[in-house]
């Protein structure tokens, strides 16, 4: 794989199989990135599970499961606080001694049963693990039994120390993130045969160890791509894709935050596309000069070592900013051809644009995942056979990096429907750019003159946020008041979104935002992903005519 | 010839810093010869090992261990191995990161004897070691460059420690042992993972050590992995990688050492616990041993 693919994807990062989009989830769980388990006291039950592999295996699993809760895999992501005095109660539901260490955090005390890493919980016994969660940093816990059999069964998990006051900071000041952009990637392989065994009472040898399925957040690639928490994924919660928006000094200046952990029998080089990553921490300690200066380092490329945790700062930076409209390639440069491009099973992610926001032609037949012209780029380990499923590619540890365009997903208005006065001249085309093209409505010719008409939107996917509405437009006479509305699919009613605006004979801008709910905003059934945006413009005894130049909806698609 | 070669026992695992000398002559004679490992279960297997050879290079009766004696020099010395072999078959001598007078390395033929020198040149840990097949077989140990300055791995201070293990990970496959000539490599798997040529619980814990003591763990990876190892309870800083020390030494308690690479780190034992382990992450289980207090 290699660096440098933009909106047009290698075979490499082309699905075999998408299922269908998220079911309600639980509102505390964001789609995408960390979900914390927060708290100071958990309590964790070692215990087995099955997770379910893309190649349609299902493998016996050891997990440290919420006490009470559903089996997951890997353990959850313990967030605590700098400072936080922390207990974590293990209860034993295996047949055999359990523990947990906690590498990096010093003085855990406890009570066990007295074992050769850590105090022990007994088959169906309890163990109690405390510290104080000193420093702050990205963390693991693990099995400290056994481990070359409870380790590759599947004990592991995050344990993420945030600085005291600062949960945008990963470190201090110089590692402040997004907080809306915190990812985990927590690499993990499994020999399946030495699953089966545990599984049979078979004979378990380390020495046979033949990794076969590797894993981030516990799931293969493509299930990687799946949000946090599908319900067809019910031991696996915790979905890895990563998403952000072009770098902006004043829009967009924070950087994400990926926490990367090994928790793996083997090192891993994994390999991010689309910009450098900048390392800023190993093992939960920042990386610093002798002086306590910057010792943070860009790659493209990152060695993970067995049992190591990272911490990366990623901005993704638009270099060449290409536009269709106003940043075209030059001439020299040329445009993609999508012929050039590798398609698996009619299945692609590519936008068949090579310009961020936008989409273009694809060839007939396929079908896109592309939603309204974002980029993907894989991160995945570059270990070819760790990019596999049981050996088939490409699956395993992968997953994507999505870039979105910066004002979110844009779409033109696609139709135009007169409500109230009749057509003077134009198409819905001509509110697709703020140009010299418009689209002209003679308002009413009796009484008081209107002129009411509305453009319609598809495509917009269910689950959009942060619903935007741009009109731009002018009229034959002076200062005539000017509504937006929104078509509320579930009463089947106009909604009118904010107060009116006077608009004269030159070209006006109006931004609105529909009220929230915003899913009733957006059709379902037979008018899946349909928006409609109401233009109402009122005058007095005179007739007018509207002319609307430019009719756009811009959203954050899920 | 003057004696400032300092042997330290394998067994020991840690010493105190040696005072050093100022540049000297310093020879030393090493025997290349056959031998046995007991292992785990038990296992005995066959080896190849170097020994320090006896009076006027006499190989007579000497046993030679896997690794072999850890030779300790100070920086500057003018150092000269002689190898005798006793083996049937040649036997090479390399220390990576030196120059030879002699290139890349030297080697004796069956039953003869060859000699290596080079200048001590720069402070820091470093393995000494046969080639190809001698290397499995168990052909390799520590040699330790002392900088002028008692009690730090480098030239500067922020390398000071106070007491020091040694740390040679390696791993033996006994299938091939048995047949090193022959064996397959396609087939090589070990099945001992060894710290100081012992798999666990035969290791030999870093003992007397207290809060505030600074332990320099020099790692040395004679086999072929690259090899995590986990530290528990405590942090490793880690100063410097294969006996050049680091612009920006960092905190670790899972550092991996590629294999034929060397690393020196600084574990400052903290306020609480009193047993650190210090263990292969890759889930070998027998590479491991312990840091105590006291
Ligand atoms: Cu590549
Ligand atoms: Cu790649």
């Amino acid at each position: 794989m290699h660096r440098g693919f933009r909106a047009f994807l290698p075979a490499a990062a082309l699905l075999v199989a998408f299922a269908p989009s998220a079911q309600a989830q639980a509102p505390a769980i964001p789609r995408q990135g960390i979900v914390c388990t927060n708290g100071t006291t958990f309590d964790l039950t070692a215990t087995p599970g099955y997770i379910e592999t893309p190649d349609g295996n299902s493998v016996l699993m050891w997990s440290y499961a919420p006490t009470g809760g559903q089996f997951q895999s890997p353990g959850p992501v313990l967030c605590v606080n700098q400072g936080d005095s922390v207990t974590v109660h293990l209860h034993n539901a295996l047949t055999e001694p359990v523990s947990m260490v906690f590498p990096g955090q010093l003085g855990v005390g406890g009570s066990g049963t007295a074992g050769l890493l850590a105090d022990e919980a007994p088959a169906g016994g309890d163990a109690t693990y405390t510290f104080t969660a000193s420093q702050p940093g990205t963390y693991i816990y693990e099995s400290g039994s056994d481990p070359s059999k409870q380790i590759e069964m599947g004990l592991y998990g995050a344990l993420i120390v945030r600085p005291a006051g600062h949960p945008d900071y990963a470190y201090d000041a110089a590692t402040r993130f997004d907080p809306q952009r915190e990812y985990l990637v927590l690499l993990s392989d499994i020999d399946p045969d030495l699953h089966h065994a545990v599984e049979t009472g078979g004979a378990y040898d380390f020495n046979q160890l033949h990794n076969r399925y590797f894993a981030i957040n516990g799931r293969q690639f493509p299930d990687t791509l799946q949000d946090n928490g599908v319900s067809w994924l019910p031991g696996q919660p915790y979905g890895s894709l990563l998403r952000v928006k072009p770098y902006n000094a004043t829009s967009n200046p924070l950087p994400a935050l990926i926490r990367m952990a090994n928790v793996g029998t083997v090192n891993h080089p994994f390999h991010p596309h689309g910009n450098h990553i900048k390392e800023v921490a190993q093992d939960g300690r920042a990386l610093r000069t002798p002086g306590g200066g910057d010792a943070s380092s860009e790659h493209f490329a990152a060695t993970i070592g067995s049992g190591q945790t990272e911490d990366y700062l990623f901005s993704w930076k638009d270099q060449d900013s290409w536009n269709p409209g106003s940043n075209p390639f030059p001439a020299s440069v040329a445009s993609p051809d999508y012929r050039n491009l590798t398609f698996k099973n009619g299945n692609t992610w590519s936008s068949g644009s090579a310009y961020l926001g936008s989409k273009g032609t694809l060839p007939v037949g396929t079908v896109s995942q592309n939603i309204c012209g974002e980029w993907y780029f894989p991160w995945h380990s570059h270990a070819l056979n760790e990019f596999t499923n049981y050996d088939a590619g490409f699956g395993g540890m992968a997953t994507l990096l999505r870039v979105d365009p910066p004002g979110g997903c844009m779409a033109p208005a696609g139709t135009a429907s007169i409500l109230a006065g009749t057509l003077n001249s134009g198409t819905a085309t001509d509110l697709a750019a703020a140009d010299t093209a418009y689209y002209k409505v003679n308002s009413t010719t009796t009484g008081t003159r209107t002129a009411d008409w509305y453009g319609g939107f598809a495509g917009v996917p269910g689950g959009s946020t942060g619903l935007a509405v741009t009109y731009t437009g002018r009229n034959s006479i002076a200062a005539l008041p000017t509504t937006l509305w929104m078509w509320k699919w579930s009463t089947s009613t106009w909604v009118q979104m904010g107060a009116a605006t006077g608009i004269g004979t030159s070209d006006v801008t109006v931004t609105r935002t529909p009220p929230s709910p915003e899913s009733g905003f957006i059709g379902t059934g037979a008018n899946s992903g349909k928006v409609r945006v109401r233009v109402l413009t009122t005058g007095t005894t005179g007739n007018f005519v509207t002319q609307g130049n430019l009719l756009k909806l811009t959203y954050d698609a899920p | 010839m003057r004696r400032t070669l300092v042997l330290i026992l394998i067994a020991a695992g840690l010493t105190l810093p040696a005072s050093p000398a100022s540049a000297a002559n310093v020879s030393i004679d090493l025997c290349a010869s056959a031998g046995t490992l007991t292992l785990p279960g038990p296992v005995t297997a066959n080896i190849w090992g170097y020994a320090l050879a006896g009076s006027g290079g006499s190989c007579a009766g000497v046993t030679p261990s896997v690794p072999g004696p850890v030779l300790s020099v100070d920086q500057g010395d003018a150092v000269s191995i002689v190898v005798h072999n006793t083996l049937t078959t040649p036997v090479s001598l390399e220390v990576p990161g030196l120059a030879l007078g002699q290139g890349a390395g030297v080697s004796a033929p069956a039953g003869g004897t060859a000699t290596a020198t080079f200048t001590a040149s720069a402070p820091g840990t470093y393995l000494y070691q046969g080639t190809e097949r001698q290397l499995p077989m168990g052909l390799y140990g520590a040699l330790v460059v002392r900088p002028p300055a008692a009690g730090q791995a480098y030239g500067s201070a922020t390398t000071a420690y106070d007491r020091e293990a040694l740390l040679v990970l390696s791993a033996i496959d006994p299938a091939f042992n048995a047949a090193p000539a022959t064996a397959d490599l396609y087939h090589y798997a070990p099945k001992f993972w060894l710290i100081n040529g012992k798999a666990y619980p035969d290791t030999d814990p870093v003992h007397g050590v207290a809060p505030g003591t600074k332990v320099l763990l020099r790692y040395l990876n004679a086999g072929f992995d690259n090899t995590s190892m986990r530290l528990l309870g405590a942090y490793e800083r880690v100063l410097a990688r294969d006996a050049r020390p680091l612009a920006n030494p960092f905190d670790a308690t899972a550092e991996t050492i590629p294999a034929g690479g060397t690393e020196d780190a600084v574990v400052t034992i903290p306020a609480s616990g009193t047993r650190f382990p210090l263990y292969n992450r890759q889930l070998h289980q027998t590479m491991l041993t312990f840091i105590q207090v006291p």
